[in-house]
């Protein structure tokens, strides 16, 4: 029985997962599964005969690519199943690869199993075949050996023989041998030096010894020590032996080859020796063979094992454990079961790992948007907090401009002050006056010098420049307030009203007093003034915000801290006006996307005059067909379409004349009917003047094709055969057809009735 | 609504500065370029490139937008400019006109087997014909010439029930049932379901009489040429698929057909629809016995593949099957 394996490459469907079952419960199968391919070439490697089942095609491509030389072999056989079948081209793409076979999805069990059962017992036919040959051979051995007992016998005879040759020869080294020896005693002294020492310590270096001769009942001289042969027992030639002790020696051998020679021919026993070691060493060389083989397997199954071991330490799975099971038969199945289970709880941990490396993903996604979205936040916290850092930062300048300012007033306060004391004292002089208004004054240029200094700072920090003007103009704004509130009337009064109080003291006083007043107060009417222009500017700047904000939404001017300096400075420099020409730039561009809009197309309901011929046909289809109906039917359409009269000739039998109403007949007359281009007397006389020439025309013709006639005239002629069976003739008043569409569609219209005009011809010919 | 309004060169004068940009529409080429930058005077030698361009069939445009002030710079009303774009107008007239009338009734619950089981027994198509006109009556006039040919077939001859209408009824239906959906290709199966007899009227009146010898006559198996003959005299060129189906409309799935001989893989499949109608109504119009017949009768015959006396069930297996989809279940 060969080995039936059977290798399941996961991820199976549900048929492969029906045969798992059936072949898993099978104690003929040895079944496989396996989920990463890269184990399939280990396995297939140690397998001599299987069956791979898979339902992936890109894993079936990959394990048939990787283990080539094992799967194209005829000892395995691959298997796909699938839903749907494969296009021609791509099977013979996976043909070359080794693809056996494509199993179609929802093939009955049945049918699967007697397919692994028909490739298994190929094999199984062949080894049993094998195994009988073998057998075959071997009783064929038996038999040759059976028939060559006197093989053996004469070995056995020959041992015999050799047997008693040695032990006469032992029998002779205690009494001739010896004797002998004693003899030519001093040709051995000088070889051991023993002599002298008597009979008794003599010792005949002999190559028997005592214990050979005990053994020599179970010994195999002749093959155990080679040098008992007979042929090591040649003596050195110029050894002079006692010539008497030779003979009998030689007579001793004599009798022995007689005895040889009686029993069995030498030749004979050469030849079936010969024999015999041909079929030995044939044995010994198909022992080795199988040996190897045997070798080779266990060497295969090794590795196996180890690669399985392997498996198991990667799987989590004690695979010797099944490894020892194997040997013990059940406990094998029981852990094989173990470990598909096992396997099973592991394919679904690792469906699970894929469901949640799914909503890994899915989270990571999340993560990510989120995580974009809050580094956006952060930008923009950033930013804030940045902005929040420059409020600051003006909250401080604030601070110190208004402690500034405070300082400003203090000095101006003291100054006041400085100035009522005077006034009080009476101690006022123009030139200390003097004085303290310079200080003032140089006051007001620190304070410009400090602003100016503010402005160098708002010229580096670019980004804080838009708040610190922002602030600068609250500061102004503050500024001009406490101004107004110096300036105010009620407080102006109080004011006033001290000074006159202080006027009844000393009027002198009050006149030099006087000049100082309205000399400060005219420097902060200045001020004020100064400062609403200032005001007025930035008005005017955060008008042209507008503008900016506009340009911005229109994509031409995006930034996203409005920064007023720059902007005063680009609008002083007069840059802003380029903005025009931008604004005349997106209006090309506009005009430019109107190029991409497709023209609708409307497609004329027209229909050609199709449905003439469609009613036409029924009239032809009806039970019977009558002629005059047909072309009472197409005049009263060329009377609808074109207000046109028409009429049909036939042509009569030929009567040799020429002459047009001898020759043709009216067939149909559709000008005396309808009377609406000719009245009948006209027409007749047409007949007679035009009818010749009517007669006569081969081709559908128009009298003027640019229709430009008062009264177009159509000529349709019928021919069969070559024959003129008759012609049409329709007249057009001008503006009727207008061009050759319509014109067409006449032609087409008197065409129609060749089918009237050809039963007409034939109703002639037949006498009608 | 328009977006471009056309209008003739005579609305421009030569030197004048239009505020408005003006286009030139190549209908070849379907392309549309700036003939005129807004603010650009219209020079003498841009008024003679457009003329050469007008005369190879292009035509100038102004945006929907930008037309009360280039009326206004022009000097010209705006019925003027609508005069100019007539058709556009009267065509969009046309397809409100139709979807006001028909769209309804189009989608009005319709049970195909029942009204086919009415037409049966009372012989007579009329609800499936109104059914019929509604549906097609809305198809979009934009599309092509043959659905614009269809349409207008449908309106000028669905009005009364004849054979060759009821076959066109039938073919469309079955087309249907085989869910052919596309505008188009029921288009052009209606237009040739209506011409595909023209070629008989050029045979003599009275072959027509014997129907069921008629297939006998060699000239009559070369009517579909016939038809097509005719229809080469014509104004309307017919496309591709439909002189296929007219060419093809009496060939056999085995290729005994006519008259090519040739077999079901060579031809169109809508072309057995045309056959196939044309022998059911031919059936119950007893053009093959002299004996009429209840259309539902011909039509379970059909279904179940037998073959009725003149018929031919040489068709592909789904386009029978298809048929009892006309049938009222027992």
């Amino acid at each position: 029985m060969i080995e039936r394996n059977i290798v399941f490459i996961y991820p199976l469907s549900s048929t492969l997962q029906e045969l798992k079952q059936a072949l898993e419960e099978d104690s003929n199968f040895m079944v496989y599964e396996l989920d990463a391919v890269g184990e399939y070439s280990q396995l297939i490697g140690v397998l001599e005969h299987s069956m791979t089942f898979s339902s992936d095609l890109k894993k079936t491509e990959q394990y048939l690519e990787m283990s080539k030389s094992f799967v194209k072999t005829k000892e395995s056989r691959n298997i796909l199943t699938q839903d749907k079948s494969m296009m021609h081209h791509v099977f013979s793409k996976y043909q070359k690869l080794g693809l056996n076979e494509i199993l179609m999805e929802g093939t009955p069990l049945k049918n699967v199993l007697h397919k692994i059962d028909m490739f298994f017992s190929v094999f199984e036919q062949m080894e049993r075949r094998k195994e009988e040959a073998k057998q075959k051979e071997l009783a064929e051995k038996m038999m040759a050996q059976a028939s060559f007992p006197s093989a053996k016998k004469e070995k056995e005879v020959y041992n015999k023989n050799e047997k008693l040759r040695i032990e006469k020869m032992a029998s002779l080294s205690d009494g001739e041998i010896g004797h002998a020896n004693n003899k030519k005693g001093v040709q051995f002294e000088d070889n051991t030096g023993n002599f002298g020492q008597g009979k008794a310590g003599f010792q005949f270096g002999s190559p028997f010894d005592q214990l050979q001769r005990k053994n020599l009942k179970t010994f195999d001289p002749v093959d155990a020590i080679p040098k008992l042969k007979k042929s090591n027992f040649n003596l050195p030639e110029n050894e002079d032996l006692n010539q008497s002790k030779r003979s009998k020696f030689e007579e001793v051998e004599k009798e022995n080859k007689k005895r040889k020679t009686l029993n069995l021919n030498p030749a004979e026993i050469n030849q079936k020796k010969g024999k015999f070691e041909e079929v030995e060493r044939e044995h010994n060389n198909k022992r080795a063979k199988f040996e190897e083989a045997h070798r080779d397997l266990s060497r295969r199954r090794a590795i196996f094992e180890e690669q399985e071991k392997d498996l198991s330490k990667r799987k989590g799975l004690d695979l010797n454990a099944q490894n020892e099971a194997g040997k013990e038969g059940r406990k094998f199945e029981e852990a094989q079961r173990d470990l598909s289970n096992k396997r099973a709880k592991f394919e679904e941990q690792q469906k699970d790992l894929n469901r949640k490396k799914l909503e890994l993903d899915q989270v990571e996604a999340e993560y990510k948007k989120k995580k974009k979205f809050l580094e956006e936040e952060l930008n923009l916290e950033k930013q804030n907090h940045l902005i929040d850092e420059l409020e600051d930062l003006n909250k401080k300048k604030n601070k110190l401009i208004e402690e500034m300012d405070g300082d400003l007033q203090k000095q101006r306060g003291l100054f006041e002050e400085e100035i009522i004391e005077n006034k009080k004292k009476g101690h006022f002089e123009e030139v200390n006056s003097d004085k303290k208004a310079k200080k003032y004054e140089e006051n007001e240029l620190d304070l410009d010098q400090a602003k100016k200094n503010l402005e160098t700072e708002e010229a580096k920090g670019q980004k804080k420049h838009s708040q610190f003007d922002e602030i600068q103009l609250d500061q102004r704004n503050q500024k001009t307030s406490m101004i107004d509130e110096t300036v105010d009337p009620k407080k102006k009064t109080t004011f006033e009203e001290g000074h006159l109080t202080k006027k009844k003291k000393s009027s002198f006083e009050e006149l030099k007093n006087e000049k100082e007043i309205k000399q400060n107060q005219n420097n902060t009417v200045e001020l004020k003034r100064k400062n609403k222009e200032f005001d007025e500017l930035l008005i005017d700047n955060l008008l042209n915000e507008e503008d900016v904000l506009s340009l911005e939404n229109a994509g031409v001017y995006k930034e996203q801290v409005l920064d007023y300096a720059k902007f005063r400075e680009e609008k002083r420099k007069g840059s802003l006006s380029l903005t025009e020409d931008k604004l005349q730039e997106l209006e090309k561009k506009a005009v430019e996307s109107l190029l991409e809009i497709p023209e609708p197309h409307f497609y004329e309901n027209k229909s050609f005059g199709l449905e003439y011929l469609v009613l036409l046909n029924d009239f032809l289809m009806r039970e019977k067909v009558e002629p005059a109906h047909l072309m009472k039917f197409i005049h009263f359409a060329l009377v609808k379409e074109y207000q046109a009269d028409f009429s049909i000739y036939m042509k009569r039998k030929s009567t040799g004349e020429e002459y047009f109403l001898q020759d043709f007949r009216c067939f149909y007359h559709g000008h005396e009917t309808s009377k609406k281009i000719y009245a009948v007397e006209e027409w007749e006389a047409l007949e007679e003047s035009e009818g010749d020439e009517w007669g006569k025309v081969h081709l559908p013709t128009w009298r003027d094709e640019t229709y430009q006639l008062e009264i177009n005239t159509f000529i349709y002629p019928y021919f069969e055969d070559g024959e003129l069976l008759g012609f049409s003739i329709a007249h057009f008043k001008k503006g009727s057809i207008n061009n050759h569409g319509q014109a067409k569609e006449v032609e087409a219209l008197l065409m129609s009735l060749k089918g009237v005009i050809l039963e007409e011809h034939f109703f002639i010919m037949e006498g009608g | 609504m328009l977006l471009f309004y056309k209008f003739s060169i005579s609305f421009l004068e030569v030197d004048k500065v239009y505020s408005v940009p003006i286009f030139l529409f190549d209908k070849e080429r379907d392309q549309r370029i700036i003939a005129l930058h807004a603010g650009s005077p219209c020079k003498q030698e841009n008024y003679d490139t457009f003329n050469s361009y007008l005369e190879k069939g292009a035509y100038l445009q102004v945006y929907h937008e930008d037309k009360e002030i280039f009326l206004e710079e022009i000097g010209k009303s705006i019925e003027e400019l609508e005069n100019e774009n007539a058709f556009f107008f009267k065509m969009l007239k046309l397809e409100e006109k139709r979807a006001q009338k028909y769209e309804r009734l189009s989608k009005n619950e319709f049970l195909l087997r029942e009204e086919i089981d009415n037409a049966s027994r009372k012989n007579d198509f009329t609800q499936l014909m109104k059914r019929m006109k509604s549906e097609v009556l809305c198809f979009s006039l934009r599309k092509s010439t043959e659905v614009s040919l269809a349409t207008e077939l449908v309106d000028k001859l669905f009005v009364r029930d004849t054979m060759a209408i009821r076959i066109c009824i039938l073919s469309y239906f079955i087309a249907k049932a085989n869910n052919i959906k596309d505008e188009e290709v029921l288009s052009d199966i209606i237009i040739s379901s209506l011409i595909k007899d023209f070629g008989l009227s050029l045979l003599q009146t009275r072959m027509l009489q014997n129907f069921s010898n008629l297939i006998q006559e060699e000239i009559y198996q070369k009517y579909p040429m016939l038809s097509l003959l005719i229809l080469s005299k014509m104004h309307f060129v017919p496309n591709k698929n439909i002189k296929r189906l007219v060419l093809e409309q009496a060939e056999q799935v085995d290729g005994s057909g006519f008259p090519r001989g040739k077999r079901q893989d060579q031809l169109e499949f809508n072309s057995f629809i045309l056959n196939l109608s044309s022998q059911i109504i031919y059936s119950t119009h007893g053009k093959y016995t002299g004996k009429p017949k209840q259309l539902k009768q011909v039509l379970e015959a059909f279904a179940k593949g037998i073959t009725l006396e003149g018929t031919n069930i040489n068709f592909p297996v789904n386009l029978l099957e298809s048929l009892n989809d006309f049938l009222l279940l027992e």
